[in-house]
């Protein structure tokens, strides 16, 4: 998949910063770009449902807020990655955002060249979980072929990083 | 996967080093130690391992390249960090490598043991929960 197909979220509270980001998203690298304020849940509260944007931009103020409702609602074997935006780098808050499973943490005010490579990482990881969950619909096939145990198809996937492993350790 | 957890620790701390060693055989893991990452890595070529608990500042190789290395040779093993110094920086390129976990010392042994057995099985438990 191309970045110009990528669908992305933005959700901050801080409109003019996503229209700005926005609007470079969709200029310098095609994306389709939703923006939806602070009303957004996981749970498409504000009409928009988290798992259907292969990237969701949120500010780290509003996962804060709702604890971590955008990361944690989501589902075992969601494609969706998700980046934490934060004007406040704190040691602490880049420790929660990638315990609760974020692909990234960006600091504002943003340097654009830092946006574009964020997003092609994100982009990335979107894959990789989309091309895990095709593997895991053939998982039986797949063992019949190499002669493995399903649960030994699904081991081997994580092993190979195309597992979510680190988020087994989110509800600890 | 091997009824006994293994786990790869590497710190320049002998003082680290003796207590999780202590620690884990107590617990009945398989433990290998290692000063650095170059011996890390040497330790790596011989056998596989459950999890790698690496410190950020050492001499020679330091975590971050070691990591680093890691995702190149064995991109599937599971990667904690424990340091004395943390710092945003240290910590969002943890997480850009996939870092499990980012652990501040002086830690809990518990805690850390906690997080440990859960990333360790990790790939277990993510079958069990499909």
């Amino acid at each position: 998949m191309s970045e110009s197909q990528l669908r992305i979220l933005i959700a901050d509270s801080d409109l003019p910063v996503a229209r700005s980001v926005a609007e470079f998203l969709e200029a310098s690298m095609g994306c389709s770009v939703t923006l939806a304020g602070v009303a957004a849940s996981p749970n498409g509260d504000d009409h928009h449902r988290v798992e259907d944007f292969a990237i969701v931009f949120v500010d780290q103020a509003i996962e804060v807020a709702s604890g971590y409702a955008f990361l944690t609602g989501l589902g075992n074997r969601s494609t969706t990655s998700v980046i934490i935006s934060t004007s406040i780098p704190s040691i602490e808050e880049v420790i929660q955002a990638f315990r609760h499973g974020a692909v990234d943490v960006l600091f504002k005010p943003y340097d654009f060249r830092d946006l574009e490579a964020a997003v092609q990482r994100a982009a990335r990881e979107h894959r990789q979980r989309c091309l895990r969950n095709e593997l895991l619909d053939h998982k039986e096939a797949l063992a019949d072929l190499l002669g493995w145990r399903e649960s030994d198809v699904e081991t081997g996937l994580a092993r190979c990083g195309y597992g979510r492993m680190e988020e087994t350790v989110v509800s600890r | 996967m091997s009824t006994q957890l293994s786990i790869l620790v590497v710190d320049d701390e002998l003082l680290i080093r003796d207590l999780l060693y202590d620690f884990f055989v107590e617990q009945g893991w398989r433990i290998t130690i290692a000063e650095n990452g170059q011996q890390a890595l040497n330790a790596l070529a011989g056998q596989n391992y459950d999890l790698v608990l690496t410190d950020l500042k050492m001499p020679e190789m330091d975590g971050m390249e070691l990591i680093r290395t890691l995702r190149q040779r064995h991109p599937g093993i599971p990667v904690m960090i424990m340091t004395g110094f943390p710092s945003v920086d240290s910590a969002v390129e943890a997480l850009r490598e996939k870092v499990a976990d980012y652990i501040v010392k002086p830690f809990n042994i518990n805690q850390l043991y906690k997080i440990a057995s859960s990333v360790a099985k990790g790939a277990e438990t993510a079958s069990k929960v499909q």
